[in-house]
């Protein structure tokens, strides 16, 4: 396909700059969003190709002043079209084992606010040689002193940063986790919209980094103001009111659970101003569980809401209490993870809309403030609460469920107590003050205290008490981790009980990227394809179509950016291209745009092999062992079933069977003709071996 | 109503969930462009730990302070026969008198400096289907002061 040139000149939708912020020389210069925005759009494809310009993170620690974090909104952030606030950050993770380059993203109204001082994004490298904070005010730019900030909740933080720099002012901020280095730490902005699941916070915190702090005066403009209005036409609910202070309600519709203690229910909140229709939910009315005064605090929801429940969507179950939970569905609904529209005509339909119990985990008693303490101290502490809730605790219960701290060499201070909200608060002010016993082991993250404890004991133990749909017991390890340090998520086992072909495809997801890649679109396809490779996922071609589009969708998603949880919309598979034709009045068709989509992701790839070394061996090993665990169907791969699947996914991708670098073919097909020539360079432009012979594998005893 | 203007419902009807709604649909529908002093509504984000957000907007005052004191009165600012307040913008030059003399506060007209232009509610005077804000706000918690509430929250069943 033929480069496109998408503009003539950069259209109102972007405000033309990035920053480069040197925190050790306190320097700034200014790079043209123009020169990248034509072959890369925006967001995690655009930071991708800068990230390979203009950084080298062979060899880089997470924690170093070398590693450059890129912060990038895409081209319709600030243009009002919906669910389009997002912006995303990419470097060196603190947190993924090994660390590598890797990319997250967030919601919030900084990405708006940074395009209305004129920046698209900005690059932050080198340490500063005191807690500082940056300010962008419009063309100003300052390095202050963040001593009064130090130590400050993210909250406080960004209260003290509204007071000086007003409310319309933006400020990107870590707590003390990321202020203490705790890998969990995230990078907050606003009520609860966190980069959080690299580490980012971390990273921050050794270079010195308190707050990225944004005001501007200037404006953004969607090239097609009819379009954008047309389009929220189209994604519109109706109006309805949310009286304050909410009733309290005997149930949210969750499995198990009476929240008759507090008030909770605001069934709308917003995280940022693209995000301005039905969104998450938050809770209000609801006692701060750190104030001794008992003063009244509304939560976020987002995914996680007090009780640690999932979003609403379709899969409302509370954290804590089911896992693995098979499949609900309703009929004729287009299921928003697990893919198919329900045929009236097909065989297994009874069998698919049934309803199966999931496993009853029973976590924590009173979960209403068990949960709310672990969500409130994770959004003031600026932690990654996915990882607290999914991995750390789930993780501390199974362990305690087996056995494994009776001998008493576990210390952690104080008795493992999951009917006290206490204990969490306990647990989370070791990990981010690095206090007691385990303090600084908790610090460095679940993946690293376990491996640190002992992997075989601490990690591989069997769980017992999960059973499959038939009611038979199946065997998953008590630390839910599966690929670069991630805990499983819409991987078939663990939390998210999805079957066999959705998490054959999310598995390829993880495992050619460097983080847990559910922060996307999950799984989607038409039911059409489903029914031909539900059988046998792994030899069927349609299901690397499958997985293509899903990496594809997210991609885009990351650079356009979009909400993960509305796009992409399966009712309007042209948003994407409506969106970015409302925003830069481009006209792309759907093979353009996934073009693009293809160019970002395998720059990603560029990287992992230039700073990495990253090869078929590396990657393949991350995810497979928990592969080989049960899913509640009790289906599992074998070695070679997912090393042919690996073989399709790479011949499609025209990647080397043998090592899984793109072949030069590949590298052209996307104008990367530079790459190529770079990697010729490096002898990773790969021939083809005929005599290549698949390895045995490694897990096998 | 003469004097009619936009309305915050109170929090027991509906609670405002600081989306910006509002603001980003006054400054496209009249400026076609997004950002923080183009529109004629403006969103003040609560406390993070309470998210109570507020809403200001002219009053569209009987007495109207902002006309009285602009220069270029009936050119530049100018009420209509329904006692709406509004700006020609492309007469306005920017001098602030009109924010200055506001006497509601915070004063409920932008200033966008770096254009030299200032921006306040016109109730979208042209606008077949009225105000955009009340149109576009999610959780219905815009209304006008003429309209009732649509039923009393002290009675509302949840």
């Amino acid at each position: 396909m033929a480069k496109k040139k998408l503009f003539h000149q950069l259209p109102s939708c972007y405000a033309g700059k990035i920053l480069k912020i040197d925190l050790t020389t306190k320097t700034t210069s200014i790079i043209p969003t123009a020169k990248y925005a034509n072959d890369y759009i925006g967001g995690r494809a655009l930071a991708n190709r800068l990230y390979w310009d203009e950084c080298n993170g062979k060899g880089v620690e997470a924690l170093s002043a070398e590693n450059t974090l890129i912060y990038m909104t895409g081209p319709l952030a600030g243009t009002g079209l919906p669910y389009s606030g997002r912006s995303i950050m990419t470097g060196i993770s603190a947190k993924n084992i090994p660390e590598q380059y890797t990319h997250t993203s967030c919601g919030g109204y900084f990405g708006s606010v940074l395009k209305w001082a004129g920046y698209d994004g900005f690059m932050v490298t080198g340490k500063a040689d005191e807690l500082t904070y940056v300010l962008i005010d419009d063309d100003r730019i300052s390095f202050e002193s963040a001593a009064e900030l130090k130590g400050c909740y993210v909250q406080d933080t960004q209260e003290k940063l509204f007071d000086k720099y007003g409310r319309k002012s933006s400020a990107l901020v870590i707590g003390p986790a990321g202020e203490n280095r705790c890998r969990h730490a995230s990078i907050v902005t606003h009520a609860d919209s966190a980069f959080a699941m690299p580490g980012f916070g971390a990273v921050w915190g050794y270079k010195n980094l308190k707050a990225v702090v944004a005001r501007g005066t200037g404006t953004i403009a969607p090239m097609d103001l009819e379009k954008t209005l047309q389009i929220h036409a189209w994604r519109d609910n109706p109006p309805k009111g949310i009286p304050y202070p909410p009733q309290p309600c005997d149930n949210i519709s969750l499995l198990g659970f009476s929240g008759k203690s507090e008030p909770y229910a605001l069934e709308f909140n917003s995280c940022n101003p693209g995000c301005n229709h039905i969104c998450m939910s938050a809770r209000s009315g609801l006692t701060n569980p750190l104030d001794p005064n008992g003063s009244k605090i509304t939560m976020s929801g987002k995914c996680m809401d007090p009780f640690g429940s999932i979003m609403r969507c379709d899969n409302n179950y509370p954290l804590g209490a089911y896992v693995d939970f098979p499949r609900q569905s309703e009929p004729g609904m287009y299921k928003w993870q697990t893919l198919t529209v329900c045929d009236e005509e097909d065989p297994l339909k009874d069998e698919y809309l049934r309803n199966y119990p999931g496993n009853l985990l029973n976590m924590w008693g009173p979960d209403f403030e068990f949960g709310k303490m672990m969500m409130w101290c994770c959004n003031q502490y600026g932690l990654d609460k996915w990882d607290i809730c999914f991995w750390l605790f789930t993780w501390m219960f199974q362990c305690q469920l087996e056995g494994l701290f009776d001998d008493g060499k576990v210390d952690f201070g104080r008795p493992v107590d999951f009917t006290d909200p206490q204990f969490v608060k306990y647990i989370l002010d070791c990990m981010v003050y690095r206090k007691g016993p385990m303090g600084d082991l908790l610090a460095e993250g679940v993946g690293r205290m376990i491996r640190a404890l002992g992997k075989e004991k601490y990690g591989d133990t069997i769980r017992h008490g999960i059973f499959n749909r038939d009611g038979e017991e199946r065997l998953t390890p008590v630390s839910w981790e599966t690929s670069w340090g991630e805990c499983s998520h819409w991987q078939g086992r663990g939390f998210q009980g999805c079957e066999k072909n959705i998490w054959v495809s999310m598995n390829i997801l993880h495992m050619i990227g460097s983080r847990d890649e559910a922060n996307g679109a999950h799984s989607h396809d038409h039911y059409d394809n489903y029914i031909q490779y539900r059988d046998d996922p792994c030899h069927h071609p349609l299901m690397v179509d499958a997985t293509v589009y899903n990496i594809r969708r997210n991609e885009m998603k990351d650079s356009l950016l979009l909400c993960e949880f509305k796009d992409p919309d399966p009712g309007r598979p042209d948003m994407e291209l409506e969106m970015l034709k409302a925003a830069a009045g481009v006209d792309l068709t759907t093979e353009e745009l996934d073009h693009i989509a293809d160019r970002g992701k395998i720059i990603e790839r560029a990287i992992f092999m230039r700073d990495h070394g990253r090869t078929r061996d590396m990657e393949i090993v991350q995810v497979y062992p928990w592969m080989t665990f049960p899913d509640p169907w009790g289906d599992t791969v074998t070695w070679d079933e997912w090393n042919d699947f690996v073989d399709m996914f790479y011949q499609d991708r025209k990647w080397d069977l043998e090592t899984g670098w793109p072949t030069r073919e590949a590298w052209e097909d996307l104008e990367l003709d530079d790459i190529a020539d770079f990697f010729q360079k490096e002898g990773k432009i790969p021939v083809e071996n005929p005599n290549y012979v698949r390895k045995p594998n490694p897990f096998q005893k | 109503m003469k004097n009619d203007h936009i309305i915050q419902y109170p929090d027991e009807y509906s609670h405002c969930i600081g989306c910006a709604s509002c603001e980003l649909f006054c400054s496209l529908i009249h400026n076609g462009v997004t950002g923080p002093c183009q529109g004629g509504i403006q969103l003040e984000l609560g406390k993070l730990d309470t998210l109570k957000h507020k809403v200001y907007v002219c009053e569209h005052c009987e007495d109207h302070p902002c006309y009285e004191a602009c220069p270029k009165k009936d050119t530049a600012m100018c009420v209509d026969e329904n006692g709406i307040v509004y700006i020609v913008e492309e007469e306005c030059i920017g001098c602030g008198k009109c924010a200055k003399f506001c006497k509601l506060t915070p004063a409920r007209i932008t200033m966008d400096k770096k254009n030299r232009k200032a921006h306040k509610c016109d109730l979208c005077r042209t606008r077949e289907e009225g105000p955009i804000c009340i149109q576009r706000c999610p959780v219905a918690c815009l209304g006008l002061a003429s309209n009732p509430l649509p039923y009393d929250p002290q009675k509302q069943e949840v």
